[in-house]
């Protein structure tokens, strides 16, 4: 009995050495695999907008989850906004706008994401108080997000 | 003979002229596939063209990026511009790049550049861009640096945007329909002096936006089915003149720091907001405004910049009229005046009563205004139902604001005004003290059902008085917050809230002789987080407190004042602590002993581990009948 598990164990130990010699990799190297960013996200609330509760739950949340966060901070520009997406290689750009008329900067950050050639190497995300999934339809923003959990759940089924 | 030969030669030289001039005009045809004197693609026809030349295009499909460098009249043989259509072949460049003055270019469908333009005017001017259908561009017609071109009777539908100027003045923009573009219908910025008639934009984000573009005209257009209509900031000095903004989900008409600009003769219905002005020296005249949300507004809370605006009763909200009186004294309006909203700028002693007003930003808006009444006035389904801003000496009383998005009453940077007796049901909030609002009274007002508080004062808003006030079914029935302090909360009745007094940051206040009870927490003193600051040295005695939760408190308050003759709370001879009951009737002053009879529990009661009320309250012990004196009654033990 005890004869016929240690040749099983053998031939385990066998198997090991073998894949490590076949598909070497190191205990570093998984690690590092773990820790690898989930995506690169520039996030800000827009122009005008001094509102910053719920971005910076969505931002803490993307961080969490494992993304790599730039909060570039409230009262940031479209060009700003486009400027840093694509300094950074991001792979998503969120904004939020709690205000009826700070919401229309939503629509110049799709804009100046196009003049700068970056539209579709980007995923955008609306939120704010204001902002509808019919919003985000209309300026063809790439994730209506209404919190920091929808945030997270879009943005890992889209990346 | 030597005059004869002059003569020849100069009949010559004219006919030569003539001649050379006939030629510059002449036709060129393009036909899909090309064909005998006929070219196959248009930028063929245009390298081939003189200055002034005609090139006919046949009916067909082109593929193509056409550069447009002479002065040339491109048009379409057909009359239906379906029948002539343009693909751009490289999507990241326009249909059309037209680099020289004196283009038309009518009839055709431009379409497929999507990261471009269907037309693109760089630099150029007296172009005609006219009866061209486009579809499936980023923008379909852009301007920039371009002046007195015409672009008229255009269809503009299923791209990003429609027509986009940039820095383009003195252009005609005439009949054109923009229609289900993602973005904007019609986009200006730093554009100055266009004229923009007869113009449609439906189903976009936005039908007509202007940026820093001042002295534009927006006439007889109609932007209906957007997400805002006409949508103005920066641009000022413009007329907007017998337009129609309907059932857009946002604004129908307007104007962000535009001054001066005159609104005259347009219709905004069944928006979210109407027409709404935050800007200043605009005229108004016979707009209209009905079953909108909110039917008009001018500003918001904490502006303070100029409102003088010039808005006559010509203007009208769901069939009342705008009363907007600047600088005006001693005026009474009531219902005879059929008001539909009112704002008072700079004004003195005035009256408004008896009015029913529904459906406007503000209901009664008043700015700088002072020694005026407000009474008796029912304000319904507003954003906010009454305004003051930086007022004094003013009472409002007896008024009812009830199913407001926002708050009941708004004073902001107000002082020495009287708030008495007024009713706010379904509201937000109540009553609203901000920016440094002080010593104002808040009396006997009956707030009920606000899905935030009752009353709060913030921004250090200081020496007011709340009392005799009914607040009930609230998140917080008081709520003090940014530093407010030295407010004195009397004999209010606060019950059915989560919290009955909440604070943040705010100290030195006196909470006496109110009625806390059927809260989840009765008194909450807490940190302000954002600032450190503690609300601390409070003092609070004589409230009847019966709540699931008393008393949260993180600060350093007091909790009862020296022990001083005078009826209490609970009916009691001495002034000192507060009654702390519960609702399961074992609090700690319905449970204490009072072994002298003062009314006054033997020990202290732990409000918190380091806040103590050394004098709580007690009720007097009923009494009842003993078998043996039927006359006689003792205190039961």
């Amino acid at each position: 009995m005890y004869g016929k598990n240690l040749n099983l164990l053998a031939l385990l130990i066998l198997g090991i050495v073998i894949s490590q010699l076949i598909f070497p990799m190191s205990v570093g190297a998984c690690c590092e695999q773990e820790n690898e960013s989930m995506g690169t996200v520039i996030i800000a609330t827009v122009e005008g907008d001094s509102h910053t509760f719920g971005k910076d739950s969505i931002a803490a949340a993307l961080e969490e989850e494992g993304f790599e966060v730039i909060n570039l901070g409230n009262g940031i520009s479209a060009e700003s906004f486009a400027a840093n997406a694509k300094e950074k290689k991001a792979d998503f750009v969120f904004s939020s706008a709690s205000m009826s008329t700070t919401m229309v900067h939503q629509i110049q950050i799709e804009e100046q994401l196009k003049a700068t050639g970056i539209r579709d190497k980007v995923i955008t995300g609306v939120g704010g108080s204001l902002v509808t999934q019919a919003w985000a339809d209309q300026i063809e923003a790439d994730i209506y997000t209404s919190g920091p959990a929808d945030a997270v759940s879009k943005a890992n089924r889209l990346y | 003979m030597k005059w004869k030969r002059i003569l020849v030669l100069t009949v010559v030289f004219v006919l030569f002229i003539l001649i050379s001039n006939s030629a510059s005009a002449a036709t060129l045809y393009v036909k899909e596939g090309g064909g005998t004197g006929e070219y196959g693609n248009l930028q063929e026809a245009i390298n081939a063209a003189s200055e002034g030349d005609v090139i006919l295009v046949k009916e067909g499909r082109y593929s193509e990026n056409v550069l447009v460098n002479k002065s040339l009249d491109i048009i379409a043989k057909n009359p239906y511009p379906n029948k002539t259509v343009i693909t751009a072949l490289d999507p990241e460049h326009p249909v059309f790049h037209v680099v020289s003055d004196s283009v038309n270019i009518s009839g055709f469908t431009l379409k497929g550049a999507a990261s471009a333009y269907g037309i693109y005017l760089d630099g150029v001017s007296e172009n005609n861009i006219s009866n061209n259908h486009f579809s499936g561009n980023w923008r379909s017609i852009v301007l920039r640096d371009s002046h007195q071109n015409s672009l008229e009777n255009n269809c503009l539908s299923n791209s990003d945007n429609g027509i986009w100027l940039e820095s383009s003045g003195q252009n005609s923009i005439k009949d054109n329909k923009a229609d289900s573009n993602h973005h904007y219908g019609f986009y200006l910025n730093a554009s100055e002096n266009n004229t923009l008639q007869n113009n449609c934009a439906f189903k976009g984000a936005i039908g007509i936006y202007m940026e820093n573009s001042s002295s534009c005209r927006i006439l007889d257009s109609e932007t209906s089915n957007n997400f805002y209509g006409i949508y103005l900031i920066d641009s000022g000095e413009s007329l907007l003149e017998n337009n129609t903004a309907n059932s857009n989900e946002m604004y129908g008409i307007y104007l962000g720091n535009s001054n001066g600009s005159t609104l005259e003769g347009n219709i905004a219905n069944s928006n979210k907001w109407g027409i709404y002005l935050d800007s200043s020296f605009n005229v108004l005249k016979n707009n209209t405004m009905s079953c909108n949300s909110r039917n008009f507004g001018a500003y918001t809370y904490h502006y303070t910049g100029e409102m003088n605006n010039t808005i006559d009763t010509s203007n009208t909200v769901d069939g009342k009229s705008i009363y907007y009186l600047v600088g005006v004294s001693n005026q009474t309006l009531d219902s005879d005046s059929d008001a539909g909203v009112v704002y008072c700028i700079n004004c003195e002693n005035i009256t408004i009563k008896d009015l029913f007003l529904e459906n406007s930003t503000f209901g009664i808006f008043l700015y700088n205004t002072q020694n005026s009444l407000l009474e008796e006035n029912n304000i319904l389904n507003s954003e906010h139902g009454i305004y003051l801003g930086n007022c004094s000496l003013t009472t409002l009383r007896n008024n009812d604001v009830n199913s407001s998005e926002g708050d009941a009453f708004i004073l902001s940077s107000c002082r020495n005004c009287l708030v008495e007796n007024n009713n706010a049901s379904n509201n937000m909030a109540g009553i609203w003290l901000c920016d440094s609002s002080k010593n104002n009274v808040l009396k006997e007002n009956t707030v009920i059902s606000s899905s935030w508080c009752s009353i709060d004062l913030g921004d250090i808003s200081c020496n007011n008085t709340l009392e005799g006030n009914t607040l009930s079914g609230a998140y917080e029935g008081i709520y003090l917050y940014g530093t407010s302090e030295e407010n004195i909360l009397n004999n209010n009745t606060i019950t059915a809230s989560f919290y009955g007094l909440f604070t943040e940051g705010c100290g030195n206040n006196t909470i006496s002789g109110n009625r806390i009870s059927e809260n989840d927490v009765g008194i909450s003193f807490n940190l302000n987080w954002t600032d450190g600051e503690n609300s601390n040295y409070n003092t609070v005695y004589n409230n009847y407190l019966n709540n699931s939760k008393n008393v949260e408190d993180y600060g350093k308050n007091t909790w009862n004042i020296s022990k001083a003759e005078g009826e209490n709370i609970v009916g009691g001879p001495y002034l000192g602590g507060n009654f702390w009951a519960s609702p399961k009737g074992d609090g700690f002053s319905e449970t204490a002993s009072d072994e002298d009879g003062d009314m006054i529990a033997d020990l202290s009661y732990d409000v918190t581990e380091t806040n103590y009320d050394y004098l709580p309250l007690v009720f007097e012990k009923p009494v009842e009948k003993t078998k043996t004196d039927g006359n006689k009654c003792n205190k039961t033990e």
